[in-house]
């Protein structure tokens, strides 16, 4: 569904990411884990228009779309949800919300969508009318999460979901991670939390330093010693 | 004033190299033509007036030239933009190096004047100055430097000089009972001219019931028209520029204020764009004035002749009847080149000196009927406001005897929209 | 008492214009974050577009709204497009300079293409009052006050209530994430800008008839509004309005008791006592001016 191929991203002279290559598949959670820096922001904001120059290619659903604006690739259901949350701050639950049904295909179904969201996230319900900026840290991951399902994804990038979460909270974002792929919407998910992310995904590649060195299926890679120590510390 | 600085500072270093070089010249080639350096803002903000004065000393120009020049010799007009001070400067020392101009005229603002002049005496240069009324034009203790025109005191005596002497008769009023309100725009025309209103109705005993100062750039007078309703003056002495001069008639018209009468000052009142923006509602508004025209009667036989003269020329060239500033640019002119230059004994600053401070020249021998005596400091005390009123949306003059052409109408002001 | 209210009406009646002007200004500032030095010379372009179009073709000034409006409209898309558009990443230094320059251009232009002649439209109606009680009312600045506020408040309906409008709000709170969710960015930049020129045209066909113009009109009213935007907390359109309508009023109020010469004087003290107790001015958020570097 979603090919990258040799994807190579340059900030002047600072190569941050060199010759990646990876794949989505219908239906799957795929991980991309690694530390800071590592170069798991830039293949997402590669990927979503963000970050406009790279080389290599990115074929979403058998269509090259490397040289499309960011709002055209939302268009086409491939929806970033980026690091930090980035919510609008001063506008409410529900304003946040309904910005992501923008896209064109997403707005004849809002209403419905509103309501799916609502029942997966019942706590956003509850804050509705609030501003984004009065929120707690894991309600607006939620909005986030939330505000990317209205765009009716066929394919969500979420980019660091968990980063300064509480563990209680960081359990519950991957739980809403699995039912989004009981929908049948794939995800592919960057985290720092090793872990979490190896346990949902079903394939997984780590980067460090820019580069892919290890990839496989997700509990396999758990349980590989050299990743062990290095992320995990045993 | 940002590009202004930025478009002079080049030249300006590069006159001020060159007019040293000049300076160590020997002074003022007694062939080939009299050069005289023009400078009035004929660009930006106080275009307007630095055209129409330019325009008037042209005609002075070529009269003169087309009567054989002075002793043979052809006149010689340059121009030099001063649209802000700086570039007064940079065109003053432009004219001194470039083409060795020794005798400057200007410049009908203020702050131009002031630093035009400085840079001609600071060069040992002679210059003669029109339209600027500044106090301290006059007060700087510069040798070469001479007022034809009014100063702030020639245009702020008029108006209550006409109130004690014409207005109060026509209010049916003793000069004693009658009261006045005084209003300007604070920057320093507005602030001179209005002062010396001030203190000339104090010395004739008029009461000032009001004396009010505020922004050209306003957008809203109608504090200030509450304020002089509830004042209740006789008559309503204006220094104004020409956007706030129309902004106050239209704000009295709405507010359904009208005084007896209304006396505005030259920039903003005597001119066709104020009769343009207020229509027939103009008529019966007095302004005082540089002389707009005089009673040929009161002038001498061949300043009758330079009149008819101008007004054929200008027209012939400009398409339009001259007013104020035209007429004054081309007095400037006529008694600079005619009654300086002309009777210098040589044409060098000194002997121009000499010259202008032993000019003797009657009332009545240019146009608009002054003459020309100077004082000490080099003001021209033969200069004398007038008092002229809009008749038929026309400028006419009424006051002084010498300049008058028709007698006030419409006093007390009939009600707005019958005029 | 009368005078009061008098004086309050008048006040009102010219801050209204001053908010008008404002809201453009600030509505370009919270969306583009770039300070538009030059938005004083498109008021001044659109009073003699109007001048032009009364003077030549007899329009009535309301009537060349229709005109003036769509124009400037249109050479804000086309400023945005070959000039704003290019400064948008870069400093903010370079972003003054830009607008500044456009703005000592376009004064210069006006100069050479109209010089400096005050120019007044002169309808039959420029005077025309009503009296209520003891005070008196203008209508063509009734009108312009009216206009004024229903415009502003249009402006905010739109923002609130349309997608385009919420995509707008989105931009300026947060570019990066305005992309995410599919909205054409550089779109928006360029719908705001004009927007900010075609407020500015409306506001200037609303001063014609009320105030000659030259070259330099725009430059002395923009002031005006600058401090109304930084009094009302850069971005926010309810702040612009409010500050200019204050603005206004405690003008009128300080030049009836204090004389007019002073109005200037009042208004900047209050303006600094509201920024020392309020820095980010009546509706601003501390540190919007950095809230959203991509």
């Amino acid at each position: 569904m979603l090919t990258v191929r040799n994807l190579s991203v340059r900030f002047g002279d600072v190569l941050a990411l060199e010759d990646f290559s990876f794949d989505v598949g219908p239906g799957q959670v795929v991980g991309i884990v690694g530390s800071n820096g590592a170069g798991k922001t830039t293949t997402l904001s590669a990927i979503s228009g963000l970050v406009a120059r790279h080389e290599g290619s990115v074929t979403f659903d058998g269509e090259a779309i490397d040289r499309l604006t960011a709002h055209a690739i939302v268009e086409r259901g491939l929806i970033h949800v980026p690091e930090g949350r980035r919510l609008f701050p001063f506008m409410t639950v529900q304003e946040n919300l309904e910005l992501g049904a923008y896209p064109r295909a997403a707005r004849a179904k809002r209403e419905q969508q509103l309501d799916f969201v609502f029942s997966l996230l019942p706590k956003l319900k509850e804050r509705r009318g609030q501003q984004a900026v009065t929120l707690s840290g894991g309600e607006q991951q939620m909005c986030a999460i939330g505000r990317g399902l209205m765009s009716c994804p066929r394919l969500l990038l979420l980019d660091e979901p968990t980063l300064g979460l509480a563990p209680l909270l960081v359990e519950e974002v991957f739980a809403l991670v699995r039912s989004i792929r009981e929908t049948g919407v794939p995800v592919l998910i960057v985290e720092q939390q090793v872990v979490h992310a190896l346990q949902s995904a079903d394939h997984a590649y780590v980067l460090e330093s820019g580069a892919c060195v290890m990839r496989g299926e997700g509990h396999a890679l758990l349980a590989n010693d050299a990743l062990r120590r290095a992320y995990l510390g045993v | 004033m940002t590009t202004a600085t930025r478009r002079s500072i080049l030249p300006m270093l590069a006159g001020a190299a060159a007019a040293t070089s000049v300076l160590s010249r020997p002074s003022f080639a007694q062939e080939g033509p009299i050069k005289i350096g023009g400078i009035f803002p004929l660009t930006g903000a106080g275009s307007v007036f630095g055209n129409q004065n330019f325009q008037g000393v042209e005609i002075a120009v070529d009269l003169i030239n087309d009567r054989g020049g002075i002793n043979g010799r052809k006149v010689v007009l340059f121009k030099g933009d001063g649209h802000t001070p700086q570039a007064a400067i940079s065109e003053t020392n432009r004219l001194l190096a470039r083409e060795g101009v020794r005798i400057f005229t200007g410049s009908s603002t203020s702050a131009v004047g002031m630093v035009a002049s400085q840079e001609a005496e600071r060069n040992g240069a002679f210059y003669w100055e029109g339209m600027a009324v500044a106090n301290d034009f006059t007060a700087r203790g510069f040798k070469n430097v001479f007022r034809v025109g009014l100063d702030a005191g020639g245009l702020g005596r008029p108006a209550p000089l006409y109130v004690a002497e014409a207005l109060a008769g026509l209010l049916k009023k003793s000069s004693k009972d009658i009261r006045i309100a005084i209003i300007a725009e604070d920057s320093a025309f507005g602030v001179d001219v209005s002062s010396t209103a001030v203190a000339e109705a104090k010395k004739l005993g008029i009461a000032v019931a009001l004396h009010e100062l505020y922004s050209a750039k306003t957008t809203d007078l109608s504090p200030l028209v509450l304020k002089l309703r509830s004042v209740k003056p006789d008559a309503i002495v204006a220094t104004q520029f020409i956007n706030d001069a129309v902004l106050l008639q239209r704000q009295m018209k709405e507010m359904r204020y009208r005084p007896p009468a209304f006396i505005g000052t030259s920039a903003g009142h005597s001119t066709l764009s104020f009769a343009e923006a207020i229509g027939d509602d103009v008529n019966g508004i007095f302004s005082s004035s540089y002389p707009n025209d005089a009673n040929p009667d009161g002038l001498l036989p061949e300043t009758r002749s330079d009149r008819e003269e101008f007004l054929k020329r200008y027209q012939a060239k400009y398409k339009v009847v001259p007013a104020v500033q035209e007429s004054l640019g081309f007095v400037v002119g006529m008694a600079l080149i005619r009654d300086i230059i002309g009777k210098a004994m040589g044409a060098d600053t000194a002997g121009l000196r000499d010259a202008a401070l032993a000019a003797d020249v009657p009332a009545g021998s240019y146009i608009n009927g002054w003459g020309m005596k100077f004082d000490e400091k080099g003001q021209n005390l033969r200069a004398f406001g007038s008092m002229v009123q809009w008749q038929s949306r026309r400028m006419v003059s009424v006051y002084p005897a010498a300049n008058k052409m028709a007698d006030p109408i419409l006093v007390p002001l009939p009600a707005w929209g019958a005029r | 008492m009368d005078i009061y209210v008098q004086l309050a009406l008048s006040g009102l009646f010219v801050g209204g214009i001053y908010a008008l002007i404002s809201v453009g200004l600030t509505l370009v500032f919270g969306v583009l974050r770039v300070v538009n030095f030059a938005h004083g010379e498109y008021l001044t372009l659109a009073m003699f577009l109007t001048f032009f179009l009364f003077h030549q073709l007899g329009l009535d000034p309301f009537v060349a709204s229709l005109i003036v409006v769509p124009i400037l409209f249109v050479l804000g898309l086309i400023t945005e497009r070959l000039l704003i558009r290019r400064t948008l990443e870069a400093p903010h230094v370079v972003q003054v300079f830009v607008t500044f320059a456009l703005s000592l251009f376009l004064q210069n232009l006006f100069l050479v293409l109209f010089t400096s002649d005050f120019r007044t439209v002169r309808t039959d109606y420029a005077t025309a009052a009503f009296e209520i009680g003891p005070f008196y009312i203008s209508w063509l600045r009734l009108i312009a006050f009216a206009a004024s506020i229903a415009l502003t408040v249009a402006l905010a309906l739109f923002l609130k209530h349309s997608y385009m409008g919420a995509a707008i709000r989105a931009t300026a709170q947060d570019r990066r994430s305005a992309r995410l969710v599919g909205i054409d960015v550089d779109r928006i930049y360029a719908l705001t800008f004009a927007i900010g020129c075609a407020l500015v045209g409306a506001a200037a066909v609303l001063l014609a008839p009320l105030y000659p113009v030259n070259p330099y009109t725009g430059a002395d009213l923009i002031l005006v509004a600058f401090v109304a935007v930084v009094l009302g907390g850069m971005g926010s359109i309810a702040g612009a309005t409010l500050a200019g309508l204050l603005i206004g009023v405690i003008e009128s109020f300080s030049s009836y008791f204090l004389g007019g010469e002073m109005k200037q004087f009042v208004y900047f003290i209050v303006f600094m006592a509201i920024l020392s107790l309020r820095p980010v001015g009546f509706f601003g958020r501390k540190g919007a001016e950095v809230m959203d570097v991509t």
